[in-house]
C-alpha cells in the first residue's frame, strides 16, 4: 500500500486453504457481565497491571498502552466443478500492541516528514499467543510483544522529536492521539457452528453448475466463515470483549473473450449468521445468470473511448461512492503532509447535488430489507459506534474520525478500525448514500435517454455491476480515480434494446465527477464487501440508489494477450457436464 | 519390492492396493491428457512440443507448533497440485535454461498457472484432465514464447558451449508405494508436545520456547511423454525445538535441537524428546550466564558431533550439486552460488586422506534411520551411490535431467524442484588421521602451542539455517545476530586454554568461507554424526518452482580444522527486557 494512494479492493477473490473439517461447538449466550473466568482477559490485564506499574519509574515512561487480542475461528471451504478443492478448520488467536511514549499533544505515532514507508496504520504486527487457557503462557507472550514494542516506541519518539526540530511548523497541529473515558463491555464466547459436510455437498453441488459452460475456463464457490472474538484493553481503563461473526460465500468465474480478454464476474454474499445467506436455488440462479452473462460477456463488442452520460446501478454507486468519496472522508489523512485532502477546504461547502445526502452508520445492522456487513458496537479504538452524517443536502459537514484528531474535528467519531496487524486510522462502516428527490428506475434510463440526445450522442451506459476501484489521493500524483466495471451495457438514445459491451474502465477525477450527478432512483442497492486500506482489511457497506451521472469518461482496459486454449475441453469433462 | 515394474503390473499388481482408489484414475488421466497434448498441442506456424511431462502431489499435512506449554497451532491439511513442464525445439536446443527476468518477476500473460497449480483436493478422472487441460495450455505458450526468445538471443552470440538441453530417456515404470500412506493421532501427539514444551517454564532465563512437529506423506504420480512413469509414496517427518532469551547485556540467544524422519516411530520417543527440551533449556540458560567472545580468532578449531555434520552441509555439500548457468537476453548468467565444483572434477578439493560417498539408498546408518534416503528421484530415475570425493579429489557431481558441461546424464538427484545432495558421509581413508576424543585434543593444543596461541575453540552446535530462517529469527524478532554472507552462528562453543582448562563461551561467528576450509581438516573423530536436516535447496526454488528446504542427511565424523576465521558478534542488539518476564516472576516468587 502507498501511503497516498488509497486502493479499496472490495474482496471477491477466492482464498486457497487446505485441510480437514470439522464443526466448532462452543456456549452461546450473550451477556453485559464481565466475566472473572476469561484467562485472555485476565493475563491481559495483569500484564497491564506489571507496564502500568513500572512506567511510573521509567525514564521514558509510555503514556499508553492498549492490547488487542483477536481470537479467530474459521471455516474455509471452496469447491470446483463438484469437488471440494481444498477445505479447512483453523483457529488462531492474535495480540496487537501499542505503546504510545510522549504525550497526547506529540507521541511516537506523529508522522515523520520526509519519510518513505507507510505511517498511519503500521503497526508492529501480530503476535501468535497461545490458544489454550494457561495465563503464564499467554502473559509471557503478552509481555515479550510489550517490551519489544515499547522499545521501539521510544527509538521511533526519539526521531519524531529530531523531526519536529529540523522541520518547518506543521499545517495540522492538531494533538497525536486524543483520551477517552473507560469502556467496559463484555459478550460471553459464543459458538461458531458450521456443519462442513452439508455445506460441502452444498458447494459441490453449485460449483458443478459451472460445468454445464464450455465458455468458463474458471470458476470457484467459495465459503469462508469466521469468529472473531476480539479484546481491547488499555491503560485507560478500557475493557472490550465482543465477538463478530462473518460469514462469506463467493462465486467467482471467468471466461477468456477470443482477443485475450479476461472476463471475469463474482457475486459475494456477507451475513452476520448462517440464516443470512441466500438459499441454495437462490444461488442456483445466480449462477445460472453468471453462466449467462459470461457467454454474453465472451462475444459482446468492445467499446473504445467514450464521454458522455452513465448510470450507476445502486450498487455500483455504492462502491463509486465508497472509492471516491469515502476514503476521502476518513480524516486522518488530513494530518499526512503528502496527501492532497482534497474535502479539507469544502467542510461547510456544496460538494454533491443539494439532494444527496451521505451517512456513515455502523449501528444499522441492515438497510433495504439486507444485512450490512460495516456494523459494530465499538470501533478498534474502544470508541461506542454512532450514525455520522458527513453529507448534509449536498454540502459536505464531517470527516470520519478515528482517536488521532485533524485540525476542526476533535474527536473520535467511532470509526477508529484496523484488522490484526494494523494500527486503527479512520475507516468507513455503512456508507449510505439517501436522495430527497428520486424516481423509478424506468424513468431515470429515460432521464438518461433525453441526457444522450441532449449532449448528441447516440448512447449512454448503464454499469451494472463493477468488481472496485482504486483512487489516488497523494500531492505527487494527479487524484485521478478508477473504477472496474464488470458488466457494462449501452442504452441507446433512440430507444432500441440495451447491448451489452466490455472492455472498458470508468475514469475521472472526484470533484468534477460529483459535480455532475443528475439524478437518482428510488431503488436502492446494498454491497457488501471487504475494504483493504492502511489498516488493513475490514468489512463494510455501501448502499445508494442508482444515480445517472450527467457526464463520465472511460478508458480501454488492460487486457491478457494470451489466446484461449488452443484445444477444447477434454471430451470427458463435457460428457460429464452434459445436464 | 523390486525396483522396476510393468505398467500392467502398476495398475494391476499388490503396490495399488495400499494407495487411495483415485490413484489408478489420476495416472489415466495424466496419460490420457498427456496424449492428447502431445498429439494436437499446436500453435500454427510454431514449434509442437516434443515433451511434456505431468506430477501431481498429493499430500496429507498434520503441524502442531506448541509454546510454553500452550498451543499456538494444530491442524491437518490435503492438498493437491500439479505441476506440467512443455518443451518444445529439440533436446539440443530448446525453450529451457533460458532466464526471462520478465517473466520471472511479472509473471506470464496467461490467467492459468502451471506450476504447483491447486487441484481439488478430491480427485476425480474428468477435472484432473480439465486443470491438466488448462495448464498444459499455458505451459506450452510460455514454451514456445522462451523458445523464440532465446533463439533470437543466440542468433547474436557464438555459443561455444553445446551441451545440450535435455537428453531423452527410454520409457521406465517405477513404483515404490507398497507402505500404506501414514496417517498419526495428532490430538494425542498434541497432548505429548504440550508436556515436552512446558518443560522450558521451569527455566527462569527462557522468553520463548516453541516445539513444532510436522507429519508429511506425500503421494508422487509422474508420467512424461518418454513413456516413463513414477508412482511414489513418501513421508517425511520432523520435530523442532527452539528456545530463545537475551543475556544480561541484552544479546540474543538461542538454543536448538531439531530431528527429522520418515515415520513418526523413526523419531526419539517422547520422553527422549523431553530431554532434550531439557538440554536446550539448561544449555540456553548457561549460555546466558557464559562470557562473550570478545576478540576476532584464526587458529584451530575442533568441530564435533552436530557442528562438524552442520558445517560440511553449509559449506562443502552444496557445492556437490551439479549446476548450468543460464542464458538470458544479457549473456550467460553464472551459477556463483555454490557453483565452486562445476569445473573442478579432477581437482583438489579437500585434505588428502578424506572421501564423500552419496548413498541415497541406504535407509540406517549405524543404529541411525536416514531420513532423506529415497530409491526414484521425482523425475523418475533410480538413484545409485556413487563416490563423489576420494582422496580429496572431486570425482563426480549429483544431477538431475538437466545436462551441464561435465556431467550429461541424470543420476536421479532431483528432489523438491532440482538436484539435490542427499546421503552423504564423510570418511577418512587414513586410519593415521582417525584420532579418538583426547588425542583430537592433544592434537589441538600442540598446534596452539605450535603457533603460540593462547586458546582455541571446540564447538559442539551449528546453528541450522532452517531453523535460523523459519524459527529463530522470529521468535527474536529479527534481532538474532546472523552475521554477513558465509558466517555461521555457533550455539554451543567452549574456548579451551593451552593448559586444557576450558570454559563456555557466547557470540561466535563461524566465518568458515569457502568450501577450501576442508582442505585445512588435518584429523577427524572415530565416529560420525548422522544429522538428518532440512537444507536449503541447492538450485533455488525461484528457478525451479520447487521447495524451498529438502531433506538431506550427512554423516560426518569430529573435524580438527588446522586453521579457521572466528569473529565476535559486535553489531548492536536491543537492550534487556525492562521488566522481568511472568516466567521469571513465577520462579522468583
Amino acid at each position: 500500500m502507498i501511503p497516498t494512494a488509497v486502493r479499496s479492493r472490495w474482496s471477491r477473490n477466492v482464498v486457497a486453504a487446505v485441510g480437514a473439517v470439522a464443526a466448532f461447538a462452543l456456549s452461546s449466550v450473550a451477556t453485559y457481565a464481565s466475566d472473572s473466568t476469561d484467562t485472555v482477559l485476565d493475563a491481559l490485564r495483569s500484564e497491564l497491571q506489571r507496564w502500568q506499574a513500572a512506567m511510573r519509574s521509567a525514564e521514558r515512561p509510555a503514556y499508553f498502552i492498549a492490547y488487542w487480542v483477536y481470537d479467530i475461528q474459521s471455516v474455509v471451504l471452496t469447491a470446483e466443478c463438484g469437488a471440494i478443492e481444498t477445505a479447512s478448520v483453523g483457529r488462531q488467536r492474535l495480540l496487537d500492541v501499542s505503546v504510545r511514549v510522549g504525550s497526547y499533544q506529540l507521541d511516537n505515532t506523529h508522522i515523520l516528514r520526509g519519510s518513505s514507508g507507510i505511517q498511519f496504520g503500521r503497526g508492529q504486527g501480530s503476535v501468535d499467543l497461545p490458544l489454550d487457557g494457561d495465563e503464564l503462557a499467554l502473559r509471557q507472550t503478552i509481555w515479550q510483544a510489550t517490551d519489544r514494542t515499547y522499545k521501539a516506541a521510544i527509538e521511533r519518539y526519539e526521531k519524531v522529536l529530531t523531526d519536529r526540530a529540523v522541520k518547518v511548523r506543521e499545517e495540522d497541529t492538531s494533538a497525536d492521539f486524543t483520551s477517552y473515558p473507560p469502556q467496559h463491555y463484555y459478550e460471553a464466547p459464543i459458538a461458531l457452528v458450521c456443519d462442513t459436510s452439508v455445506w460441502s455437498a452444498r458447494l459441490r453441488q453449485l460449483s458443478a453448475l459451472f460445468l454445464r459452460s464450455a465458455d468458463v475456463l474458471a470458476s470457484r464457490v467459495h465459503l469462508q466463515v469466521e469468529l472473531i472474538r476480539k479484546y481491547l484493553v488499555t491503560s485507560e481503563g478500557t475493557a472490550i470483549v465482543t465477538n463478530e461473526p462473518l460469514w462469506r460465500l463467493t462465486i467467482v468465474a471467468r471466461t477468456k473473450a477470443d482477443d485475450g480478454m479476461t472476463l471475469p464476474l463474482y457475486r459475494t454474499y456477507l451475513a452476520r449468521s448462517e440464516n443470512g445467506l441466500p438459499s441454495q436455488d437462490s444461488l442456483q440462479r445466480d449462477i445460472g445468470e453468471v453462466i449467462e452473462v459470461l457467454s454474453r460477456l465472451k462475444t459482446a463488442p468492445v467499446l473504445e473511448s467514450y464521454a458522455g452520460p452513465a448510470i450507476l446501478s445502486g450498487r455500483a454507486a455504492g462502491v463509486f461512492f465508497h472509492e471516491i468519496f469515502g476514503h476521502r472522508a476518513e480524516g486522518h489523512r488530513n494530518k499526512d503532509p503528502n496527501s492532497s485532502q482534497t474535502l479539507k477546504p469544502l467542510v461547510g461547502k456544496q460538494l454533491l447535488p443539494a439532494f444527496l445526502d451521505v451517512i456513515f452508520d455502523p449501528t444499522l445492522d441492515r438497510y433495504a430489507g439486507v444485512e450490512l456487513a460495516g456494523s459494530y458496537r465499538y470501533d478498534d479504538e474502544g470508541v461506542p459506534a454512532r450514525r455520522l452524517v458527513s453529507v448534509e443536502g449536498g454540502v459536505f459537514k464531517n470527516f470520519l474520525m478515528c482517536r488521532s484528531p485533524v485540525e476542526g474535528f476533535p474527536q473520535s467519531n467511532g470509526h477508529g478500525r484496523k484488522q490484526a496487524g494494523f494500527a486503527p486510522v479512520a475507516r468507513q462502516s455503512n456508507l449510505i448514500v439517501q436522495a430527497r428527490e428520486s424516481v423509478p428506475f424506468d424513468s431515470l434510463k429515460a432521464i438518461l435517454r433525453a441526457e444522450c440526445r441532449k449532449q448528441g450522442k447516440p448512447f449512454g451506459l448503464y454499469f451494472e455491476d463493477i468488481a472496485g476501484g482504486f483512487t489516488f489521493t497523494s500531492r505527487t500524483i494527479p487524484n485521478a480515480f478508477t473504477v472496474q466495471p464488470l458488466v457494462v451495457y449501452k442504452v441507446f438514445a433512440d430507444g432500441s434494446p440495451d447491448e451489452l459491451i466490455r472492455g472498458v474502465d470508468f475514469i475521472g477525477t472526484p470533484l468534477a465527477t460529483f459535480a455532475t450527478i443528475a439524478a437518482a432512483s428510488r431503488q436502492v442497492g446494498v454491497f457488501n464487501g471487504i475494504c483493504g486500506a492502511e489498516s488493513g482489511s475490514v468489512p463494510v457497506s455501501a448502499c445508494s440508489p442508482a444515480l445517472l451521472v450527467s457526464k463520465i469518461e472511460v478508458q480501454k482496459k488492460a487486457k491478457s494477450q494470451s489466446k484461449p486454449p488452443l484445444l477444447p475441453p477434454p471430451v470427458s469433462t463435457v460428457e460429464k457436464a452434459a445436464p | 519390492m523390486k525396483a522396476i515394474l510393468g505398467w500392467w503390473m502398476l495398475l494391476t499388481g499388490a503396490t495399488l492396493a495400499a494407495l487411495p482408489p483415485w490413484v489408478a484414475d489420476a495416472q489415466r488421466a495424466l496419460r490420457d491428457e498427456l496424449r492428447r497434448s502431445m498429439d494436437s498441442l499446436s500453435i500454427a506456424s510454431l514449434e509442437k512440443p516434443y515433451y511434456i511431462e505431468y506430477t501431481l502431489r498429493y499430500r496429507w499435512l498434520a503441524r502442531a507448533k506448541l509454546a510454553l506449554g500452550g498451543t499456538l497451532d494444530s491442524g491437518q491439511t490435503r492438498t493437491a497440485r500439479i505441476t506440467v513442464g512443455v518443451r518444445v525445439g529439440s533436446p539440443e536446443r530448446d525453450n529451457t535454461n533460458f532466464f526471462d527476468a520478465a517473466a520471472l518477476f511479472f509473471g506470464g500473460d496467461d490467467d492459468e498457472s502451471y506450476r504447483n497449480r491447486i487441484v481439488p483436493r478430491e480427485m476425480n478422472y474428468a477435472l484432473l484432465r480439465r486443470e491438466l487441460w488448462l495448464a498444459t495450455d499455458a505451459a506450452y505458450k510460455a514454451a514456445v514464447e522462451q523458445y523464440a526468445k532465446k533463439s533470437a538471443v543466440l542468433k547474436n552470440r557464438v555459443q561455444r558451449d553445446t551441451t545440450p538441453d535435455f537428453v531423452l530417456l527410454p520409457p521406465e515404470h517405477l513404483a515404490d508405494t507398497l507402505a500404506p500412506i501414514p496417517h498419526i493421532d495428532l490430538r494425542r501427539i498434541v497432548e505429548q508436545l504440550r508436556r515436552i514444551s512446558a518443560i522450558a517454564r521451569e527455566y527462569a532465563a527462557i522468553h520463548n520456547a516453541t516445539v513444532t512437529l510436522e507429519h508429511l506423506p506425500e503421494l508422487l504420480v509422474y508420467v512424461n511423454s518418454e513413456g516413463r512413469s513414477l508412482v511414489k509414496l513418501s513421508c517425511q517427518v520432523g520435530i523442532e525445538i527452539v528456545a530463545t532469551a537475551q543475556a544480561p547485556d541484552g544479546m540474543p540467544i538461542a538454543q536448538t535441537y531439531a530431528a527429522y524422519a520418515k515415520t513418526i516411530e523413526e523419531l526419539p520417543t517422547w520422553d527422549s524428546l523431553a530431554r532434550a527440551m531439557r538440554r536446550v533449556a539448561q544449555r540456553l540458560s548457561d549460555q546466558a550466564a557464559a562470557p562473550v567472545v570478545a576478540e576476532p580468532y584464526s587458529g584451530p578449531v575442533l568441530f564435533r558431533g552436530q557442528a562438524a555434520a552442520e558445517l560440511f552441509a553449509q559449506v562443502f555439500a552444496p557445492n556437490l550439486v551439479a549446476q548450468r548457468a543460464q542464458l538470458a537476453e544479457q549473456g550467460v548468467q553464472e551459477q556463483e552460488r555454490f557453483g565452486a565444483f562445476q569445473n573442478k572434477i579432477g581437482a583438489r578439493v579437500m585434505a588428502e586422506f578424506l572421501t564423500v560417498e552419496s548413498t541415497p539408498n541406504r535407509t540406517a546408518i549405524g543404529s541411525t534411520p536416514v531420513a532423506a534416503a529415497y530409491r526414484f528421484d521425482d523425475e523418475g530415475i533410480a538413484a545409485q551411490p556413487l563416490v563423489l570425493v576420494r582422496r580429496g579429489y572431486l570425482e563426480n557431481l549429483l544431477s538431475s535431467r538437466l545436462p551441464t558441461r561435465r556431467v550429461r546424464k541424470s543420476n536421479g538427484r532431483c528432489r523438491g524442484g532440482g538436484a539435490m545432495y542427499d546421503v552423504l558421509s564423510l570418511r577418512s581413508d587414513d586410519r593415521r588421521r582417525i584420532a579418538n576424543d583426547r588425542q583430537l585434543i592433544a592434537q589441538m593444543l600442540e598446534i596452539l602451542r605450535r603457533r603460540d596461541l593462547p586458546y582455541g575453540y571446540i564447538v559442539s552446535e551449528l546453528l541450522d539455517q532452517n531453523l535460523l530462517y523459519t524459527a529463530v529469527y522470529q521468535q527474536t524478532a529479527g534481532t538474532f545476530p546472523t552475521g554477513s554472507e558465509g558466517q555461521i552462528p555457533a550455539l554451543a562453543v567452549e574456548r579451551i586454554w593451552r593448559d586444557g582448562h576450558r570454559e563456555r563461551v557466547r557470540g561466535m561467528l563461524i566465518a568458515a568461507g569457502s568450501y577450501q576450509v576442508f582442505r585445512d581438516i588435518v584429523a577427524v573423530g572415530e565416529s560420525s554424526y548422522v544429522h538428518n536436516l532440512l537444507a536449503p535447496a541447492v538450485v533455488s526454488p525461484y528457478r525451479t518452482g520447487g521447495s524451498q528446504y529438502v531433506v538431506a542427511t550427512v554423516a560426518v565424523p569430529d573435524l580438527l580444522v588446522e586453521d579457521i576465521e572466528v569473529r565476535p558478534i559486535d553489531d548492536g542488539f536491543p537492550k534487556p527486557p525492562f521488566i522481568v518476564s511472568p516466567i521469571e516472576q513465577t520462579a522468583g516468587k
